[in-house]
């Protein structure tokens, strides 16, 4: 797989006219943008179909990256304003629960954008490592997921409390976030 | 853990949290830094595990786009051409034309017209409904009892709904929108379909069935809004413009609006709730949880699919190497009626279940996947056949248009992934995502087994939900066809004449691993019946007895 440092060449070879490199820059940063994209979109459907629109949105826009520059850090800026479009659908501001996380997107943008720029699809995959080292019942969580209707029913399964799930999610996160900083010295 | 933190986790994860504890929250994380970037760690994990619990996407826009074709990897173009070259030598049936540029661009000028005009109208006499954004079918009506629709018109039970305005004067009627959503009337109710995730109702009884996967979907009134995913409610909309709103499954958001249709007070109600929604005040207050006041329950309407006895019969003559009737899944084992042959596995919710109305015959049930656990059944090692010519049949009864697997023969390359094809029957999506014919039947032939490439046929009629499909597929000599309801549906010469060689039995999902699960890519939702695999073609006579053998009574065409 290309690195972030290799995608300039890339880029260069689709500019002049050979479409299918552009694969290889899909594949660099298709986990990294999914996941900066998850960060602030719940439904994994529309991440990925919003994915699939950014990567079309660059590769039309290409002879605007200025070869050289930090093309991630490019991508973002396209997902940024595809992820403000997105929380403008009418439906999606009629309730409060995706007002929020619009909200939300917007008050994290910039803290969002530093902590993802060096997310890279080996640092995402290395997660899945520190997944495994996780106690039992804290990887049950993260692996069980946590929409609403979930954790409660994983809290009934587990003897506790829905707001005992979510410290449970927290403090393996922590570990997580420890797990991946260890990975990186 | 700091309190806000967990608040704010607890709400954007989309568990229950006061309004004002909410509005705090956001409060704490425009004003606090320290506060932002702990929120925005927690969120970029999130983020990273929620796309480490799925595979890649497959984005078939993108290489439409990018002028891959959408199962073949770059240069192929030969391969391609030679393709092109030699179907366009016999009769394949012609995509649905896709609009070009102009249209397109002509189709968004009328609709920035209308709704421009519409919000002319709504501005001078709000509250009322907002214009329509697409004239594409919706829904299909799936049942209609009563005196029918307002002057006669209307839609007929069993014809696509396209939005617009509906008039029930009495009676009922179900509409299963092509999503997954379930709209059921009470008369008298006038609403209006305004496109696939939106309703109005200006009057009468409304009753909504939004599953999980389809996102937010909103049912709007004079002066209110229902948002909702997930649940099942009713809405009520009064001669006096008073709206009464009752959560039966999940939770919905009710929001009272304003003149300009902005929500002006909002109340989160959950399974049990009812509210009244005052649209002159704007105020919500609770209301009594009084039946008849709402819609009632909506109605079963799966259609059967009612086998002739002598059905099975008719396909062991016809001596298939693999055979699974989905009657009883014992220990979650489906028999192979072949005696010899491998059972399927049930895997996730999978289930055998009856039709509704009583009907003897059972059938494969796949209900819509969860973030967490993904449905299909499996079948491992089946024989190679022997000679060049084999077939794939089954019956298959979507509950919604989406992409989705129903059967397909896999071959077995050592991996724990299982998703290499030889054979795979498919259903097409809504043209918003993919640039394949919509909601249309796909049968892929791909030797050497494998993920990319392979001769594609596709039904140029679409399919509806909620409707029975016979389907065969399968390689007779130099042809590979596809037939739906007895009918040749398109041909296509395969381009590699090369065996088939040992292959599992997947249905319900794109691909599945050794150990027995399933993928969460193209999920089948609704019902399959009567798989059956041979080693030789079947002759179109065969073909269309056993399509006649199962219409009588059960299946609607």
């Amino acid at each position: 797989m290309k690195s972030p440092a290799d995608i300039g060449a890339v880029i260069a070879e689709v500019l002049r006219g050979n479409r299918d490199a552009f694969r290889q820059v899909v594949e660099v940063y298709s986990l990294p943008l999914r996941s900066y994209l998850a960060s602030q979109i719940y439904r994994l459907d529309d991440v990925d179909d919003l994915a699939q629109e950014i990567f079309i949105a660059a590769y039309r826009g290409l002879h605007r990256f200025r070869v050289g520059d930090d093309f991630g850090a490019w991508l973002r800026g396209i997902a940024r304003t595809s992820v403000l479009m997105y929380f403008r659908s009418a439906a999606r501001r009629d309730s409060a629960l995706e007002r929020f996380r619009e909200e939300t997107a917007r008050s994290v943008e910039t803290d969002l954008d530093q902590a993802a720029s060096g997310d890279r699809a080996e640092v995402i995959e290395q997660l899945l490592r520190c997944v495994a080292k996780l106690p039992d019942r804290m990887r049950r969580v993260v692996r069980a997921g946590l929409d609403g209707d979930k954790a409660s029913t994983l809290a009934t399964e587990l003897g506790t409390t829905a707001a005992a799930i979510y410290n449970l999610h927290y403090r393996a996160n922590r570990l997580l976030r420890e797990c991946l900083q260890r990975g990186a010295e | 853990m700091d309190p806000d933190l967990a608040d704010f986790l607890t709400a954007w994860l989309g568990g229950e949290i006061a309004e004002a504890r909410r509005q705090a929250v956001l409060s704490r994380l425009q004003d606090d830094p320290e506060f932002r970037l702990a929120a925005a760690r927690e969120l970029r994990l999130f983020g990273m595990l929620k796309v480490l619990r799925t595979a890649s996407p497959r984005w078939l826009r993108l290489e439409d786009e990018l002028g891959w074709s959408a199962d073949e990897p770059p240069g192929s173009d030969d391969f391609v051409d030679s393709v092109s070259a030699r179907v366009a030598s016999l009769p394949v049936p012609r995509s649905p034309r896709r609009p070009t540029y102009w249209r397109r661009a002509g189709a968004l000028v009328a609709l920035a017209v209308v709704a421009v005009a519409a919000l002319r109208v709504v501005w001078l006499r709000a509250p009322t409904a907002p214009a329509p954004l697409s004239n594409e079918a919706i829904a299909l009506l799936v049942r209609l009892n009563g005196p029918g629709w307002s002057g006669g018109g209307g839609p007929a039970e069993g014809s696509v709904v396209h939005p617009g305005k509906l008039a029930l004067l009495g009676g009922s009627a179900t509409l299963a929108f092509f999503n997954g959503v379930t709209v059921h009337l009470e008369g008298p109710t006038d609403v209006d379909l305004q496109s696939a995730n939106r309703v109005f109702c200006r009057r009468g009884k409304v009753r909504v069935d939004a599953p999980a996967e389809v996102g937010a979907f909103a049912t709007d009134a004079p002066g209110a809004a229902v948002t909702n995913a997930a649940a099942e409610f009713a809405l009520t909309v009064s001669d006096d413009d008073h709206v009464e709103v009752m959560v039966f499954r999940g939770q919905a958001e009710v929001a009272a609006l304003d003149q300009r249709r902005q929500p002006v007070r909002s109340e989160t109600l959950t399974a049990g709730q009812a509210v009244r929604v005052d649209a002159t005040s704007g105020q919500i207050a609770a209301a009594a949880r009084t039946p008849e006041t709402f819609a009632g329950p909506i109605p079963p309407f799966d259609p059967a699919l009612v086998l002739a006895p002598g059905y099975a019969e008719a396909v062991l003559t016809d001596r298939p190497a693999g055979y699974w009737r989905f009657e009883t899944a014992a220990t979650g084992l489906v028999p192979n009626e072949v005696p010899t042959g491998p059972p399927l596995r049930l895997i996730g919710q999978a289930d055998i279940s009856k039709a509704a109305g009583g009907m003897a015959n059972r059938h494969l049930n796949l209900p819509p996947p969860t973030e967490w656990e993904q449905n299909g059944a499996l079948a491992d090692h089946l024989w190679s056949p022997p000679g060049r010519s084999f077939a794939v049949e089954c019956w298959a009864m979507p509950r919604l248009v989406r992409q989705a697997a129903v059967v397909g023969l896999i071959t077995d390359t050592g991996s724990h992934r299982l998703d290499n094809y030889g054979i795979l029957l498919e259903l097409t999506g809504q043209p918003s995502l993919f640039h394949q014919p919509v909601r249309s039947v796909r049968a892929l032939h791909r030797l050497p087994a494998g993920r990319f490439r392979g001769d594609n046929l596709f039904t140029p009629s679409h399919y509806l939900p909620y409707r029975w499909l016979h389907v065969v597929a399968q390689r007779s000599g130099d042809r590979f066809e596809l037939y739906v309801n007895g009918e040749l549906a398109a041909v296509c010469p395969p381009a590699s004449d090369l065996p088939l060689p040992h292959f599992w039995v997947g249905i319900g999902a794109l691909c599945f691993t050794r150990d027995g699960k399933s993928c969460s890519e193209r999920p089948f939702v609704g019902q399959v019946d009567e798989v059956a695999v041979y080693d030789h073609a079947l002759a179109l006579e065969a073909i269309q007895r056993h399509h006649r053998l199962g219409r009588p009574g059960g299946a609607r065409e």
